[in-house]
């Protein structure tokens, strides 16, 4: 893990929903704006949760301005839920930075993102440089939040399983084999496991899994690698491509 | 000046809140003063004779006010803790517990007399026999005051350091447990470890964790946990370390009131990094409130 992890009061500072269940959401927090990186994550709480929902939830920052955070949040249970019910003014805890991010890649990368797996890959893209950006998301019912994307990087190659948005077809449709820039992916393990058949040249992955602390100290974030076990939380959440052990 | 040291025995502490094993990690970010200096001393994660990968499938669950966990002891083993982490953790200055974890006899001796080698950097040895998530050993050894008396005797002669016992609360006569591990030789008590809980994916109309029960702790066993302090406090004269469910300065005043020396912090730690910090500012306000001048004042006094 790097950097001085810490627990910081921060106040919402803007909200919009991109689609009925996404939530968008800045959160004032400079510490963690002026020392994350892209890859890196921070945990939320909401302190009118008081003891239940119990743990903070983790997400990933997508954008960074001036002290702010901007993160993309997909409405799935109790602790989004609630979260897409709080204003502009309202208190959260936010917990980070958190684990280890992309490493800084020598030629243009491509981000290649599934549905909310846009999130990291777009701070990526804030920090690194445009490149190609090819997103893939379900269809019916994501154009607002293919719409906010575009908005933020206008080179974003879309596709969607059902052909309502862009191109009928997966993410991966927009990637060749053997693909030589380096691939910046995050998505669902479905997905991210897909790429290792088109051998990219070297490839780094995004994963998610439950957390409980965020700080390396539970061992309940654990996934399956070459080297055995390893905490998603402190030693990823960037893993590449060759070290996971897709199958577990 | 109000005065929150405590002592467990002859290990003194500079506060009365400790970090429960498995609850804090060992990268140097988390070792900072501005974190831990309202710490009295942290547990090692478990630690056991040969490195353990730690269970398969799911690991952790919430619920209301509470958290099951099916960890399986992940660590990497008695030679990398004495070899490698004791080194670094001795550097930080605060008190280290080595929370030893029991699976067999002869995993035990050796894991023991490799902590004789640290012996001076080790406040205290935890003897785990407690743990309700792994096959072999461990939470057996605690349920009955016959083994755990055997488990304590065998580390009480290698280890003339201090010896706490981390209790496991399903043990069906915890008086007698507590007894048999005062009279084997047991510096303190830690009262207790998780709970045995389950859960199922109504989804997908299975058990959540591939053991099927796993441990539960959190704020909802707090209730449970402090009637279990209340009791062993009563039944032994060594002292007792309530652990389960202490998340604010009130619950740690009611542990030390049902007769707990200490306390320690598991689950509360994971969604509050500054969680000691801010209990010991409860603490205070409650002292100088109350015209309390030395915490200890306040062991077992709502049994008077
Ligand atoms: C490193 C990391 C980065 C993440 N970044 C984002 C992000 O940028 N945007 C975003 O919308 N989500 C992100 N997630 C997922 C997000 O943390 C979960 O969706 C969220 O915690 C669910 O909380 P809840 O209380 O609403 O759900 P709960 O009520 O706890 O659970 C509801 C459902 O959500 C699923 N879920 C719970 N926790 C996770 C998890 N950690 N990962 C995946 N699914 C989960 C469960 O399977 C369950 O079916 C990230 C997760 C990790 C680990
Ligand atoms: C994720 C997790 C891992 C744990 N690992 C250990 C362990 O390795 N050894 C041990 O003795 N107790 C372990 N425990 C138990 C805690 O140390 C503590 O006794 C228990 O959680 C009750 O306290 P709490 O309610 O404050 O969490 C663990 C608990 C959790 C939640
Ligand atoms: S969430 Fe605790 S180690 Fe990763």
């Amino acid at each position: 893990m790097s950097g001085n992890v810490d627990d910081f009061p921060c106040k919402i500072t803007a909200r919009e929903m991109v689609g009925e269940d996404i939530l968008s959401i800045r959160v004032r927090c400079p510490s963690i704006a002026e020392s994350i990186y892209p890859g890196q994550f921070v945990l939320l709480r909401d302190p009118s949760w008081g003891m239940d929902p119990l743990l903070m939830r983790p997400f990933a920052v997508s954008a960074v301005h001036g002290e702010d955070l901007e993160l993309l949040i997909k409405l799935v249970g109790r602790g989004t839920s609630l979260l897409a019910g709080r204003s502009v003014g309202d208190d959260l805890v936010v917990r980070g930075p958190m684990g280890r991010g992309f490493s800084s890649p020598e030629s243009s990368p491509i981000y290649v993102a599934g549905a909310l797996g846009a999130a990291p890959l777009l701070f990526a893209r804030q920090v690194f440089g445009a490149g190609r950006f090819v997103l893939g998301v379900p269809g019916e019912g994501w154009g607002p939040f293919v719409d906010y994307l575009e908005a933020r990087c206008p080179e974003m190659e879309v596709f969607s399983d059902d052909g309502s948005i862009g191109v009928r077809g997966t993410a991966l449709d927009g990637l060749e084999k053997g693909e030589s820039h380096p691939v910046y992916a995050c998505g669902p393990m479905g997905m991210m496991a897909a790429i290792v058949k088109l051998e990219p040249l070297s490839c780094q992955v995004s994963l998610e899994s439950r957390m409980a602390c965020g700080i390396g100290a539970c061992c309940g974030c654990v996934i399956e690698t070459i080297q055995g076990k390893r905490r998603v939380c402190a030693d990823g959440p960037v893993f590449n491509l060759e070290e996971v052990v897709w199958n577990a | 000046m109000l005065d929150l040291s405590v002592n467990i025995g002859s290990v003194p502490l500079r506060s009365p809140v400790i970090i429960a094993s498995g609850t804090w990690g060992y990268d140097e970010s988390l070792w900072r003063d501005d974190l831990l200096r309202h710490v009295g001393a942290v547990c090692s994660k478990a630690i056991t004779e040969s490195p353990k990968d730690g269970n398969p499938g799911h690991r952790i669950w919430e619920t209301p006010c509470g958290l099951l966990n099916s960890i399986g002891l992940q660590n990497t083993g008695i030679d990398d803790f004495v070899d490698e982490k004791v080194p670094k953790l001795k550097s930080y200055g605060v008190p280290i517990i080595a929370n030893v974890s029991m699976e067999d006899e002869r995993g035990l001796a050796r894991m023991v007399e490799r902590l004789m080698e640290v012996a001076d950097c080790v406040a205290a040895i935890e003897l785990n026999v407690s743990c309700p998530n792994v096959d072999k050993g461990c939470m057996s050894w605690g349920v009955s005051p016959v083994l755990t008396s055997q488990a304590v005797s065998m580390v009480r002669e290698v280890w003339r350091g201090p010896l706490w016992v981390k209790m496991t609360p399903q043990a069906p006569d915890p008086e007698g447990v507590a007894r048999a591990a005062e009279d084997s030789g047991a510096d303190a008590l830690v009262v207790a470890n998780t709970w045995l809980g389950m859960a199922i994916d109504v989804d997908g109309r299975k058990a959540v964790f591939d053991r099927v029960v796993a441990g539960f702790s959190g704020p909802a066993v707090f209730p449970m946990a402090l009637r279990l302090v209340w009791q062993v406090s009563s039944a032994v004269s060594i002292p007792v370390i309530g652990c389960g469910g202490v998340s604010s300065g009130r619950d740690l005043l009611a542990m030390i009131m049902a007769g707990a020396t200490a306390i320690e912090l598991g689950t509360g730690m994971f969604r509050d990094i500054r969680l000691p910090e801010n209990i010991l500012r409860e603490v205070k306000a409650y002292m100088t409130e109350e015209k309390v001048e030395e915490l200890r004042s306040l062991v077992g006094v709502a049994k008077k």
